[in-house]
């Protein structure tokens, strides 16, 4: 029967029976889409990267629960954003704690400076900063659902249905959320896309 | 390809590339529609805005460190049960006194229910003494409103 499992679910199994090779090769797998989707979340990396080892965490005491009839991403990504959206709430409640105040006097900079993996020339890389950074700042603008939504989308192996899980609503739901998420953005970014600067940085 | 097919290959396009053969009907639409390719264009920039996003950076050490967590959750509940385990397993008289505790404390509950159950009964048999005595003057013929009639013929037979 293990045969007819997706990958994943086969790893989990194994976690399931306290197999840490497992365990390790699906960390291994997920923690860059973990982390990012975090990381573009809460804006804050140290933040992000506890978040995310909690979330495996977690994955690992709740392993004995995981039935191999889930997807294994869309369990793993609904653990991230329940706690994505426990640290925002406890980010409300002690508004002095939050690590975004402190960046007020660095505003003129992009918020969040990521290690440039990619090869663009001088010119390229102030311009791809700089869409970066306008699209960072709209996605932040988005309520969470649609942002977190959005953010999914990118993981090619998560389909509309599984966001809709992660999301908790109907599948008519999520792709109403996406859509209006993907309209904001195009409202926000429109002089970027309209002058077509976004090719000069394309892959 | 109509609206509708353009909408659904919009939406085909936030999720992947599109295939050679969309992409030869999308080109033919927007030939066809040239006030569509503005739409197109936002459509196709946004997706290749959230797809050059760049990934986070992630220390090398992460993996270990969550087995490292794993592992330091794993010991501290290990320590924890055995801790509890260890106190009821050597220690005989919390033993009893929680044994005692759960024997007392079911005891003192099925007290509790049959009290419950008696002062009921007392304050529906208290209530029914209350009854003016007229109300009760016909209670058998009302009782027996909802009996067969008596069968008087049989009655006869019987005699």
């Amino acid at each position: 029967m293990a045969t007819d499992l997706e990958p994943d679910a086969a790893l989990m199994l194994r976690v399931k029976r306290g197999d840490m090779r497992a365990f390790e090769e699906l960390v291994e797998k997920y923690k860059q889409p973990v982390i990012n989707v975090i990381c573009r979340t809460l804006r804050d990396l140290t933040e992000a990267e506890d978040l995310a080892q909690n979330v495996f965490v977690q994955v690992f005491k709740s392993a004995h629960r995981y039935q191999a009839t889930a997807k294994f991403s869309t369990w793993l990504f609904t653990i991230a954003r329940n706690l994505c959206l426990n640290e925002i709430r406890r980010r409300s409640r002690h508004p002095a704690e939050s690590l975004e105040a402190s960046q007020t006097e660095y505003d003129d900079q992009p918020i969040r400076q990521f290690e440039d993996v990619k090869t663009f020339s001088p010119t390229e890389n102030v311009l791809q900063s700089e869409l970066e950074q306008k699209l960072q700042q709209a996605l932040d603008e988005l309520p969470e659902n649609q942002r977190t939504a959005i953010l999914l989308c990118r993981q090619e192996e998560l389909s509309y249905e599984d966001i809709a899980e992660v999301l908790g609503c109907s599948l008519s739901a999520t792709k109403s959320v996406i859509h209006r998420g993907r309209e904001t953005l195009k409202e926000k970014l429109k002089p970027y896309l309209r002058s077509g600067v976004w090719k000069s940085v394309e892959k | 390809m109509n609206e509708i097919e353009f909408d659904k290959l919009k939406e085909t396009n936030w999720r992947r590339k599109l295939t050679a053969q969309e992409d030869a009907a999308l080109n033919l639409y927007l030939a066809a529609h040239p006030a569509a390719r503005s739409q197109w264009e936002e459509e196709f920039g946004l997706r290749q805005l959230l797809g050059n996003l760049s990934d986070a950076p992630v220390a090398t050490n992460f993996t270990t460190r969550v087995l490292q967590a794993v592992e330091r959750d794993a010991e501290l509940r290990a320590r924890h049960e055995r801790g509890v385990f260890h106190w009821l397993k050597f220690n005989w008289l919390p033993r009893i006194a929680v044994a005692s505790l759960l024997i007392c404390g079911g005891v003192l509950s099925v007290q509790q229910y049959n009290r419950t159950q008696i002062a009921k009964g007392i304050v529906a048999i208290s209530s029914a003494a209350n009854v003016p005595q007229q109300w009760l003057q016909d209670f058998d013929a009302i009782t027996r409103l909802s009996q067969p009639p008596v069968d008087n013929e049989l009655l006869a037979a019987l005699q």
